[in-house]
């Protein structure tokens, strides 16, 4: 696995936790919301592929397919 | 990797200066609407105190008036009576046509339109009350956008920052 998309997840975290507190801070609820959901389907979308390795890997340990 | 970091610098640059654009954009708006404001009280006291026509009185407004405003009233002079059109239409069209060029937003310009349908037909007071109608418009308009000026001012700033920061983020 590489490294470097573990700093990325974090960079968009801290980035979007801080745009989150700028919009809710100028009373755009709405937005700070959809900021945050842009930065989960994001994140969702770099990690779908090890989320899936990793439904494999339980699958193949308990030899369930 | 030198191509990336140079990618990179250039989108913060670009949405920084997005972000700037942004929160000046209200300001340009006051500045526009006070520019007209003070456009049409020179029509009232050309209307009232000199009686010029109208066409010529819209050009003795442009001379004075500040530049986006100014470009409106000249044009409109220039066309009034050129085409056959009337007052009303000439009016729409230049309004429509030279709102490119000014940060007016959609209800200013609807305000400024039905502002002349009156024009050029009515009496002398009556087309006094409808400019005051639109002074009137503007005035309750400015403090209202001071104060979002204010909150949005410093909201489009962080927004350019923190976003391009994002962008450079994912793309990277």
């Amino acid at each position: 696995m590489d490294i470097t998309v573990v700093f990325q997840i974090a960079a968009v975290g801290i980035l979007v936790a801080v745009l989150n507190q700028v919009l809710i801070r100028a009373g755009r609820e709405e937005l700070a919301m959809m900021t945050t959901l842009a930065g989960l389907v994001v994140v969702l979308f770099w990690i779908i592929q090890y989320i899936s390795t990793l439904f494999e890997t339980v699958q193949t340990l308990f030899q369930l397919s | 990797m030198i191509l990336k970091i140079l990618g990179g610098v250039f989108i913060m640059i670009s949405s920084c200066v997005l972000g700037v654009y942004y929160s000046f954009k209200t300001e340009y708006r006051i500045n526009d609407l006070f520019e007209m404001k003070k456009a049409l009280t020179m029509l009232i006291s050309e209307i009232e105190f000199n009686l010029s026509p109208l066409a010529e009185a819209m050009g003795n407004i442009s001379f004075k008036a500040g530049i986006p405003v100014s470009k409106i009233f000249s044009e409109f002079s220039k066309k009034l009576g050129s085409d056959g059109n009337s007052a009303f239409e000439v009016w729409k069209s230049v309004l429509k046509k030279e709102a490119v060029y000014t940060y007016f937003a959609s209800e200013d310009i609807e305000a400024f339109i039905s502002f002349g349908q009156s024009l050029g037909f009515l009496d002398r007071q009556q087309q006094h009350n409808n400019i005051k109608m639109a002074i009137s418009y503007i005035e309750n308009k400015i403090p209202e956008l001071l104060e979002k000026s204010k909150s949005n001012k410093k909201m489009c700033r962080s927004l350019g920052v923190f976003g391009g920061a994002a962008v450079m983020v994912i793309l990277f």
